[in-house]
């Protein structure tokens, strides 16, 4: 169960639907024993009734006077019967007709069968008359009154249900005010995904503030954190930078004269040497490449895209001036990636496809369903399909340093990676040229 | 070509000064922000080397400030940062071309030598007037004598002087303006050295390649090189 909504309404409607079976069912209860104390006290009370209209003077034959007992005695099958054992002379009321009370074992019994399938309470009582041992019994059917407690089950039940019904509607509206919050906030933190805002600023009822005001804490200490070590990086790159580029030109200072006696270096030292330094140099290129990518990170937004992109290509024109760019970008195109990183790709893939461009360099960028689609092509020689994942990923292990281009090319794979986005080159359809196609979801 | 170079490695400094001065560059070095600052206001440079990682002053706003005040010089921005962030910034605030460290000096030298020849307008990679061709590789330059081309060597100062003629034909150059444009600052300058060049390079080359403007100083005549086949 992992909606609070679902939850809270499920148990509640469940606690509701108990609530309401267990008082439907003790007041059905309630009534029905209710309806058999009155039956059977006006049952007794019609015993003495009937006691009271016997006329008995031993050894004559017992009578009943008609007159005082009740009328509804004498009607066929009215569902109230009496029947007296005097000594083994049996007395009937008239509604019996000529069917018998069943014996029987008890003073009350329930439910037993009677004339006209009617279903009978009888009650027995024995008393002294004249010093004779009198055994009355008064029956009454039941199933009016049965069927009139269903009614009322019934009835209580059908209200419990529109009660039941009613109260959830009302909880369904209540649950929904009070977790209006918690959805503004949902909503926020989608908006924060997706870059559009840098902070939750929904107001936040006291019981969930504690937990808004520590994702905002986070997310400024995860700006802070970045800022803090792209500048440490960008201090280290300075620092590791120059002295590699005051040893490259040692090292070539050394080569151009290494074919003169007083060099004190072998040549192939040299070559070694630089060989080595260039591997140094990747290295630490892609590491701080890496170091330095942000990722995928709620906040962020790269909000000028058209702007960067347009200042880039014409950068890049003016070191590559042969170049033509063609630059597409949808209006109002908003990515939600860090500048830097996005400025890195496509930093790295202009300049690489200027590198290998005749004359026209294509860059295009449009939002599509779930993401943002980049593709950029160019006019050059292209690459074989074999060595795409070769290009993609090299040097993406530790052992693995072969030097030369397309090292820009897995460093853009592995910032794609972190975004969690796709990579695939191909060949472009109308400029022949390598096409890199990027989606960032 | 007067070149400044701003960068505080002093190691660096000296192996890029070395190295830019052989390649035909006469540099000016200096490893400080606010010095760098102020000799590219004061100096007449065709080109800029900038570090952005200074100490003293940030390479960005040096930039800025000289952009402010109208200083059209090209500059080309080292930065070891490498970031393409970093990089737009500096074409933001008026850069013409970057390079990030570790860089090959061939690199460099071949970036700045395309960068000289676009303020100077020229779009083609070589520089080649006529029946004079210069190759700034070798810092030699070629003639066409009828259908052949010959070789003709050149020293530091001839190289940098013929360069400068032929990155702006037709302008009218003093000597001293020449001077500037050649030497470094702290170079001597004996008052009559150009006069010595300009003979000297007719002689190499060709008495036509250069001419004089009595009182004012020597051009480039294109039309004169187109035609003298």
């Amino acid at each position: 169960m992992s909606s609070l909504r679902q939850r809270l309404t499920l148990s509640l409607a469940a606690s509701l639907a108990l609530f309401f079976i267990i008082q439907t069912w003790m007041i059905g209860n309630e009534v029905e024993s209710l309806g058999e104390r009155n039956l059977l006290s006006r049952l007794q009370h019609d015993q003495e009734q009937i006691i009271a209209a016997l006329e008995w003077l031993p050894p004559a034959t017992p009578e009943l006077r008609r007159s005082l007992i009740p009328g509804i005695y004498e009607r066929p099958f009215s569902g109230h019967y009496f029947q007296l054992d005097i000594g083994g002379t049996i007395l009937r009321s008239r509604s019996l007709w000529d069917e018998k009370l069943p014996a029987q074992a008890g003073a009350i019994v329930r439910d037993v069968p009677g004339p006209d399938d009617q279903r009978l309470l009888v009650v027995e009582e024995t008393v002294q008359f004249k010093g004779q041992p009198v055994t009355i019994r008064t029956a009454e059917n039941i199933l009016p009154i049965e069927h009139s407690t269903g009614d009322f089950q019934r009835h209580l039940l059908l209200f419990a249900l529109c009660a039941v019904l009613v109260l959830m509607l009302l909880q369904g509206w209540l649950i929904g005010y009070s977790l209006k919050p918690l959805q503004r906030i949902r909503m926020q933190i989608n908006r924060l995904k997706k870059g559009e805002q840098e902070i939750i600023d929904a107001p936040a009822p006291d019981e969930i503030m504690p937990l808004v005001e520590e994702i905002n804490h986070l997310m400024q200490m995860m700006q802070q954190r970045l800022q803090r070590s792209r500048h440490a990086l960008g201090d280290l790159a300075h620092s590791l930078k120059t002295p590699l580029a005051v040893t490259r030109q040692i090292i070539r200072r050394q080569s151009a004269s290494s074919g003169t006696s007083d060099c004190g270096i072998e040549a192939s030292d040299i070559s070694q040497l630089s060989e080595q330094l260039e591997r140094i140099e990747q290295r630490v290129e892609r590491e701080l490449v890496r170091a330095r990518t942000a990722g995928r990170m709620p906040g962020g937004q790269w909000s000028d895209a058209d702007r960067d992109i347009r200042d880039l290509a014409s950068m890049l024109n003016q070191v590559f001036p042969r170049i033509d760019f063609d630059v597409q970008i949808d209006t109002g195109l908003k990515i939600p990636a860090d500048r830097e990183d996005m400025l890195e790709i496509f930093g790295n893939l202009l300049e690489n496809a200027c590198k290998w461009a005749e004359s026209r360099v294509r860059c295009r960028i449009w939002g599509a369903q779930g993401g943002v689609c980049i593709c950029i092509e160019d006019d050059g020689p292209g690459i074989e399909e074999e060595d795409y994942a070769e290009l993609l990923y090299r040097g993406t292990r530790a052992d693995e340093s072969t030097p030369g281009h397309g090292l820009g090319l897995s460093i853009v794979s592995e910032m794609v990676a972190a975004y969690e986005g796709e990579i695939t080159l191909s060949r472009s359809d109308d400029m022949h040229g390598l096409r890199v196609n990027i989606r960032i979801p | 070509m007067r070149l400044l170079l701003i960068e505080d490695e002093p190691a660096l400094n000296r192996e890029l000064s070395n190295e830019l001065g052989r390649r035909g560059f006469a540099v000016d070095s200096c490893r400080e922000g606010e010095d760098g600052a102020f000799m590219g206001e004061t100096e007449p440079y065709d080109i800029i080397v900038l570090d952005l990682g200074l100490p003293d002053l940030p390479g960005l706003d040096i930039l800025e400030r000289w952009r402010g005040k109208g200083i059209t010089t090209p500059v080309l921005i080292l930065t070891a940062r490498g970031a393409w962030h970093e990089k737009v910034n500096g074409f933001r605030k008026g850069a013409d071309d970057y390079l990030t460290k570790p860089f090959h000096i061939e690199e460099l030298a071949v970036r700045l030598q395309t960068l000289v020849k676009r303020s100077a307008g020229v779009v083609a990679a070589s520089l080649e007037i006529g029946r004079l061709k210069l190759d700034e590789g070798r810092q030699s330059a070629q003639w066409k004598t009828g259908d052949s081309w010959s070789d003709i060597e050149l020293t530091g100062i001839e190289f940098r002087l013929l360069r400068y003629l032929m990155l702006h034909p037709k302008k009218v150059c003093s000597n001293s303006h020449l001077l500037e444009h050649v030497y470094d600052f702290d170079a001597e300058k004996e008052s009559n050295v150009i006069e010595v060049y300009i003979s000297r390079l007719r002689r190499k080359i060709d008495k036509d390649v250069i001419c004089t403007r009595r009182g004012q100083g020597y051009y480039l005549d294109p039309d004169l090189l187109q035609t003298g086949t």
